[in-house]
């Protein structure tokens, strides 16, 4: 990114603003031979244009069916999903290459989501390519993107092996800014990382937001970086939305069961206090029954 | 480092199989360099290219013409004159060769192009689309299958009699099932990934996808399943000559000069050499090139060149450690001194993985061992089971109740790990036999340590299963592991842990896959194992909520060495290296919201670029020249509290 192609600076988001992202008592069923199971029961959320709003919740508990929902990966059995006023439920083809402009997405497995046999630069161009821009513009977006998430200049020729997990996150991120979208899906982007370089990543997503505007979708399971990183929260169990509220609220004092058991569980870097807690627990089960 | 993935014979490597941190400054050399620096690659590609040439410019090459003959000279074996002898005609074999293998190959290469396109297309089509093109394209394979493959042939051959190339379609449609399978089975591997969901959210066309992101992806397969039917191409092309199908003699092919042969085996038996040997030569290359490219195509991927696996052994320790070293303190129950583990590198050389840990582990306690990916955590918990990488070797101490592993024997060894010392890994549904119930699968485990009945070894593992609070041991005895959650299936390796009644249990990541219920639940159960039993834990992680809850003691790993190393209390307070302390703070936990975190630039060098001096120097805000000239070596702080840093006092000015 140069300076001179920089969005304003996201406002706070407010409440006359129209949302970006509605979904709207979506269901999604799977059918696993004679069986459906329903991994989304009616769920509705908003993302305000420069939101972060948090998807949290345990495997299983759909999260990340939601979000392969909004991008058109997975089929919707019923409800809507809306995005800047349009109906994208069951976007066609072509409806979908316009989405592409607007909504990206990163994922959470760093290995997974290049493909090994294609250069990093082939990975950046595509979103550009599909939209048909000149391959001028093409290679010196790439040039920036690459500088912007701080990968050396000669990345766009090199292969993904060539890369640590974190710098294969960095291209990921720039692959899905490559077309100035104004809504990022991270579906668990940071959890296969480890700590330092996690939170290179969250730094750079922070940095990313206010120079964009973007809003992100951010699901997670670590609440520790959802507090850190997100204005509200949306907690999600068995398919079915437990807590809405700002971060501060939910992990401050959440008021359902669930989200604060969520909270008890996860351990704090305290040795006295965690220490304590966890010999609470073991004892319980020592005793005899 | 992540551990060795399995091989994988379809060719297709997992984009997953490298190890984090992996890279390399230079671009991959070309896929030709690759088979070239292999020597059988190099040999089988000399040899293959030699062939098609020679056949192609037979013209020029050949020293007669293919219907020469001389009648002074018949049934000649090889002389000056004749390299390969006479035929029957006396005609120079070398000659009818050459113009020969010009029939037979394009004949084979015509069949090879028809099944791999066919095969090529309707694989990835069917495997990518899935549902009813998949039935109705699996269908067509097994139809193929079917087919009398000589049969459809020979009809073909006697209804266009005077050349080859008709009965080629055939042949490489019917050839093209294996194909058809084989590229099928890997794209539906490869439509997994992730940058196939990328490039649909980026609105490429399926079609796009395929060409774009599956194809390049399967081109080791393509490749190899090219070289097989190719082979195959070339045998039958040769078979249909030599029953006489398809050649118009004198015309000469491969098929009909071993025809010709054949019959004068009698006189002479050396004109089946070469014409026999033509082909042998031309399929045999054909399949090692296809062995060799194959690997050399996953190769540019995963940066991984093969090479064999010397049998893993763990070095002997004599002279490797200082007479005198410190011996074990009463009441150690794992005492383990300058533990060094090498494996070799690409080129040649042993890379240091593990250089020189040391630590005690007593009865009841558990030590953490903490670090980034690549610092050699998991390799350092491995070497003391004995479990060296592959190729790799391991020295140093590792003192066990008065024994010493590094270096025992294998039976030794066996006495020890799993009855004595028990092992958690991180995934528990790859760490149990999918095909086993978690009943059989533990009882199993019971008779291999003791020797009890079957009977007796089915109570064992109730014992077990109720031992790590499963409720209803006998329901969960009678399951699979697809049949149980993550969480269980946690527990039911727990329970083979504790199956010898061990004293110690190495934990490597032991909840980085669950959930925070369940990972609760988890770490509960193990400190009350400790609590009721004295087991000592060996705890690999990366999560310092997790070292909070756990350790007694922590270890600190950095590029395969200690930098630091105290008592889980002082180490959260008052870290005493860099990079601790930036590790700490980089926690999201510790630091106000929406502010910049803490972090450490860059990442673990690869154990080839280990320097000299202090190895976080490169990464540390605290470096100075001093840091890099020599090796730093561990510095007692206080109470016990040991730093591999020169420069730790500046620690508390910056923070």
């Amino acid at each position: 990114m140069n300076g001179t192609e920089a969005q304003p600076v996201a406002s706070p988001p407010a409440a006359k603003l129209a949302p970006l992202l509605e979904v709207r008592n979506l269901v999604v069923s799977f059918h696993q031979g004679r069986h459906v199971f329903q991994a989304l029961s009616s769920v509705s959320l908003q993302v305000m244009p420069g939101e972060t709003l948090a998807l949290v919740g345990e495997s299983g508990a759909g999260k990340s069916t939601l979000g392969r929902a909004v991008l058109g990966l997975v089929p919707v059995s019923a409800g809507a999903i809306v995005f800047d006023g349009a109906d994208i439920t069951n976007a066609g083809h072509r409806r979908r290459v316009e989405l592409a402009r607007r909504m990206q997405a990163v994922f959470q497995d760093p290995y997974s989501s290049l493909n090994p046999a294609r250069t990093v630069g082939s990975a950046l161009s595509e979103p550009l390519l599909v939209q048909r821009r000149p391959r001028a513009e093409i290679g010196q977006r790439v040039a920036a993107m690459l500088e912007r998430v701080g990968l050396p200049e000669d990345s766009a020729d090199r292969y993904p092996r060539q890369f640590s997990g974190g710098q294969r996150q960095r291209i990921a991120i720039a692959r899905a800014l490559m077309i100035s979208p104004d809504l990022v899906i991270c579906d668990e982007a940071l959890s296969a990382l480890d700590l330092s370089v996690q939170a290179q990543i969250i730094n750079l997503l922070v940095d990313l937001r206010r120079e964009l505007a973007l809003a992100y979708l951010f699901i997670a399971h670590d609440l520790d970086v959802v507090r850190h990183l997100a204005d509200r929260v949306v907690v999600l169990h068995r398919g079915v939305v437990v807590e809405t509220g700002t971060a501060a609220q939910v992990c401050g004092e959440p008021t359902e069961t669930y989200t604060k058991e969520l909270i008890a569980a996860a351990p704090v870097p305290d040795p006295r206090q965690e220490r304590r807690r966890l010999v609470a627990r073991a004892s319980k089960l020592v005793e005899p029954e | 480092m992540s551990a060795i993935s399995p091989l994988q014979t379809s060719g297709l490597e997992g984009p997953g199989s490298v190890p984090a941190g992996a890279t390399a400054s230079a671009k991959p050399p070309s896929l030709l360099l690759r088979v070239l620096r292999r020597p059988i690659g190099a040999a089988a590609l000399i040899v293959f290219v030699g062939i098609i040439v020679a056949c192609a410019a037979a013209p020029l090459l050949a020293p007669d013409g293919p219907y020469a003959s001389s009648l002074l000279a018949e049934l000649q074996g090889p002389s000056v004159h004749h390299l390969l002898g006479t035929d029957e005609l006396g005609r120079d074999i070398l000659s009818r060769l050459l113009y020969g293998g010009r029939p037979t190959l394009l004949a084979a290469a015509e069949a090879t192009a028809i099944a791999i396109f066919l095969g090529t297309i309707l694989g990835v089509v069917s495997g990518y689309r899935r549902g009813l093109t998949d039935r109705v394209v699996s269908l067509w394979a097994d139809l193929l299958l079917t087919m009398p493959v000589l049969v459809v042939l020979i009809v073909v051959v006697s209804v266009y009699p005077s050349s080859l190339y008709p009965a080629m379609l055939p042949l490489g449609l019917m050839l093209s099932a294996a194909p058809i399978r084989v590229l099928r089975s890997v794209t539906l591997a490869v439509r997994e990934d992730l940058y196939i969901d990328a490039a649909r959210v980026n609105g490429l066309t399926h079609r796009q996808i395929m060409i774009r992101h599956v194809l390049p992806r399967i081109r080791g397969p393509i490749v190899v399943q090219a070289t097989l039917v190719g082979a195959v191409s070339v045998l039958m092309a040769s078979g249909l000559a030599f029953l006489g199908f398809g050649v118009q003699v004198p015309a000469p092919s491969w098929g009909s000069m071993v025809a010709e042969a054949a019959s004068e085996y009698q006189q002479q038996s050396w004109f089946l050499v070469p014409t026999g040997g033509a082909i042998a030569l031309t399929v045999l290359s054909l399949g090692l090139l296809g062995d060799v490219l194959r690997d050399a195509v996953a190769e540019q991927w995963t940066g991984v060149a093969p090479r064999r696996r010397p049998r893993v052994k763990s070095a002997g320790n004599a002279g490797s450690i200082a007479a005198g070293s410190a011996e074990a303190a009463p009441g150690v129950t794992l005492s383990v001194r300058d533990l060094r583990v090498t494996a070799p590198a690409a080129n040649g050389t042993d890379l240091v993985l593990v250089d020189g840990i040391s630590f005690d582990l007593s009865a009841g306690r558990t030590l953490a061992i903490v670090g980034e990916s690549g610092c050699g955590k998991s390799v350092t918990a491995r070497a003391i089971l004995g479990v060296a990488p592959a190729g790799g070797r391991i020295s140093g101490s590792a003192r066990f109740d008065g024994r010493e592993l590094v270096g025992a024997s294998e039976s030794q060894l066996r006495a020890v790990r799993g009855r004595r010392i028990g092992f958690i890994g991180q995934d528990p549904l790859t760490a149990l036999d999918p095909t086993q119930t978690t009943g059989s699968a533990l009882a199993e485990v019971v008779r291999a340590y003791s020797g009890c009945r079957a009977a007796a070894a089915r109570g064992r593992a109730l014992e077990l299963l109720a031992r790590v609070r499963l409720e209803n041991p006998e329901r969960i005895a009678g399951l699979y592991p697809h049949q149980i959650s993550g969480g269980m299936a946690q527990r039911v390796t727990i329970a083979r842990a504790l199956a010898g009644d061990p004293e110690i249990i190495v934990a490597d990541e032991p909840t980085t896959a669950l959930d925070v219920t369940v990972q609760a639940d988890i770490l509960a159960l193990l400190v009350s194992l400790q609590l009721s039993s004295g087991i000592a834990i060996l705890l690999i992680t990366h999560d310092w909520g997790v070292v909070a809850g756990m350790a007694d003691e922590v270890l600190v790993m950095y590029a395969g060495q200690a930098v630091e190393r105290t008592a889980a209390e002082r180490i959260f307070d008052h870290p005493q290296h860099p990079y601790t302390d930036l590790l700490l703070r980089a926690n999201p936990q510790r630091a106000p919201a929406g502010s910049a975190l803490p972090s450490i630039r860059g990442t673990v060098p690869e154990p080839a670029d280990w320097p000299v001096g202090c190895r976080f120097a490169g990464r540390c805000p605290l470096a100075q020249d001093d840091c890099q000239a020599a090796p730093i070596p561990m510095l007692a702080v206080e109470g016990g509290h040991e730093s591999r840093c020169i420069h730790a006092d500046q620690l508390q000015a910056v923070r």
